[in-house]
């Protein structure tokens, strides 16, 4: 079974190289067009840095291994990658976060889009209040005190 | 509002200004627009309506968020209209609504603002809609009009009984919990001619006929203790059925095309059974036969078969009781069971009378299933050969030679088996793993059988 695995190179922008089999690439609809219509061995992705395309590695290999394994829908192995997706955002910061939506929105990832919006959503819902989410976004306001009061009557029923 | 562009927000992380919090100075707001309304799309939507605040580039980034949620809002009609009215994405692709009693005290103030929101996204051609309704609640008229609906939740312990014609001619996915269904469910089906996938949890209902819905294919239907009625089932076009505690709750008429089932009852089936031989009452007994029987009957043509234990504990007393079974034409067999003495004998019957039988998946459960002993004792005396399995609940680790005994139960009833996968997961750890290992290598080579332990 081994040696039928074909395998394919990824390059970053910083020309770090990745060697994955074709399954995990297939996880990306843009590489799974890409690979099919220019059967290069290596392929370069310039939008993308080393470090965000090594997530993103880690995360298509893990997410193939199940699909093909489990090959049922298991309701244990759902339970098991979910646990992985967990970890897998827990230690993450939210400046690789966002490069990670990135890359997957070019890459075109669906499920780790998802991922990756569901944790930055967590992550608003859980602030107390909009200062809170300001802070913790590092968002800096440029509204008047006028505009800003005006802005909260006008939804002042959200804010309760 | 269109200051991000794609390309500012590819750019890789070096390229922009280190910030003292998370490495990038509010990178977020670089983010596309369509980034920001999926991300908003996980968030309850009185919290995105906040984000207006944030700064100008969030002014107006909520008013196109496709997925809008409300828990439980207190603010009047008007004024979340008032705000309603600056949302301009031309459709909701989802609303969910969870209101109990919680907001408001009048019922008749939740239900208006049920209905409003509903309204509201009626109007924006609304694809999804999920609704928790855990107070008192009429569904009116206008709820039953829909064309571009396609996916219906409902929890609800309430009546939903249109009066009206209903018209629902998107709905492919239609999904119950807990609602009091009568005759006019009818309704409901012949205005959903596109439904593919119906499923009915604690829901108290006495007559499903699926018989002119000639796209559905996926029944998944569950009867809780609390379902208080008896319910047939008649559904001859469905490929899929779920189905959990059929006792005297539920019995199945024409299901003809069914290719895949899972079914399995809840523990206290098999203990009732067992109790009524035990009172040698044989007409309560033959009930339990005939449900039997009738159930394997109903599975004739199903290749694809997932079983829980309390079914197959019902399968070792119809063994022993004498029921008759049909050959089966099962080619992939998923187990859901513990290894335990009482789902032995059934396992093993289920197996002699699939002669096409191809893979075998086993998931261990932590099933604790008080029936056990009744069972066992139901069945005594035992085959020796049994005795080996415990007869006791849940093993933490799994026990090398009593996992070898297990596989080799299923190996010696079946002749064509080609794949068997053991998931025993935290059962499976590094003290036992080589062990196995070893184990299924060499089971594996004498029955030319791959097995894999997971």
């Amino acid at each position: 079974m081994e040696n039928e695995k074909k395998m394919i190179t990824l390059k970053s922008s910083d020309d770090v190289t990745f060697e994955v089999e074709e399954a995990v690439v297939l996880e990306s609809q843009f590489l799974s067009h890409l690979v099919q219509d220019c059967p290069a061995p290596e392929h370069k992705i310039k939008e993308v840095t080393g470090k965000i395309l090594s997530k993103v590695v880690e995360y298509c290999e893990k997410h193939v291994v199940v699909v093909v394994d489990g090959g049922d829908s298991s309701s244990s192995s759902g339970d098991d990658l979910k646990k992985w997706d967990d970890k897998f955002i827990k230690e993450m910061d939210l400046s690789t976060v966002y490069d990670l939506i990135a890359a997957a929105n070019y890459l075109n990832i669906q499920a780790l889009l998802d991922l990756m919006c569901q944790r930055v959503a967590d992550v608003i819902t859980a602030c107390k209040d909009h200062k809170e989410i300001r802070e913790t976004l590092g968002i800096v306001s440029d509204y008047t005190a006028e505009e800003e009061a005006e802005v909260l009557k006008e939804n002042e029923w959200a804010f309760d | 509002m269109e200051e991000p562009t794609k390309e500012e927000s590819t750019a890789p992380a070096g390229a922009r200004n280190p910030s003292h919090l998370f490495g990038g100075v509010d990178s977020i707001s670089s983010l596309p627009d369509e980034i920001l309304h999926h991300i908003l799309s996980f968030v309850p939507t009185n919290v995105a309506i906040t984000t207006s605040v944030l700064s100008k580039r969030w002014r107006h980034v909520w008013c196109k968020t496709p997925y809008l949620s409300f828990t439980n809002i207190n603010a009047s009609i008007e004024s979340i209209h008032e705000t309603l009215a600056s949302y301009t994405a031309p459709k909701i692709m989802g609303l969910h609504l969870y209101v109990d009693s919680e907001s408001f005290e009048e019922a008749s103030e939740r239900s208006n603002h049920v209905d409003s929101l509903v309204k509201f996204a009626i109007s924006h051609n609304v694809e999804k809609l999920s609704l928790v309704l855990k107070d008192y609640y009429v569904f009116s008229d206008f709820f039953f009009s829909n064309p571009s609906l396609k996916q219906l939740i409902v929890d609800s312990r309430n009546k939903m009984s249109p009066k009206c014609t209903v018209s629902w001619t998107s709905l492919q996915t239609l999904s119950l919990r807990n609602c009091l269904l009568d005759e006019s469910f009818a309704k409901v089906l012949s205005g959903s001619p596109v439904l593919e996938t119906l499923t009915l949890r604690s829901c108290s209902i006495s007559c499903l006929d699926l018989s002119e819905s000639r796209r559905i294919r996926r029944l998944d239907i569950e009867f809780t203790n609390s379902s208080p009625k008896k319910c047939h089932i008649v559904a001859p076009h469905i490929h899929y059925l779920r189905l959990i505690d059929f006792r005297q709750k539920c019995t199945l008429g024409d299901v003809s095309s069914l290719t895949e089932a899972d079914i399995d009852s809840i523990y206290f089936v098999p203990r009732f059974w067992c109790i009524q031989v035990d009172l040698e009452d044989p007409s309560k007994d033959l009930d339990y036969q005939v449900m039997m029987q009738t159930m394997l009957e109903k599975l004739q043509n199903v290749e694809n078969l997932t079983v829980g234990l309390s079914f197959l504990q019902m399968l070792s007393i119809a063994e022993f009781r004498g029921v008759p079974f049909p050959t089966l034409k099962v080619k992939t067999l998923t187990l859901k069971t513990t290894i335990i003495r009482s789902a032995v004998p059934g396992i093993a019957k289920l197996l002699q009378h699939s002669p096409e039988l191809k893979k075998i998946f086993f998931y261990k459960t932590e099933d604790w299933n008080c029936a056990e002993k009744y069972v066992n004792r139901c069945l005594d005396p035992q085959d020796p050969q049994d005795l080996i399995f415990p007869a006791k609940s849940a093993f933490k680790v799994a026990k090398p030679d009593l996992v070898a005994s297990f596989i080799e139960l299923l190996l010696l009833n079946t002749r064509t088996l080609e794949t068997l996968v053991l998931q025993l997961r935290s059962c499976l750890n590094t003290s036992n793993y080589d062990e196995l290992s070893q184990i299924a290598l060499t089971l594996s080579r004498k029955n030319k059988v791959s097995i894999v332990l997971k």
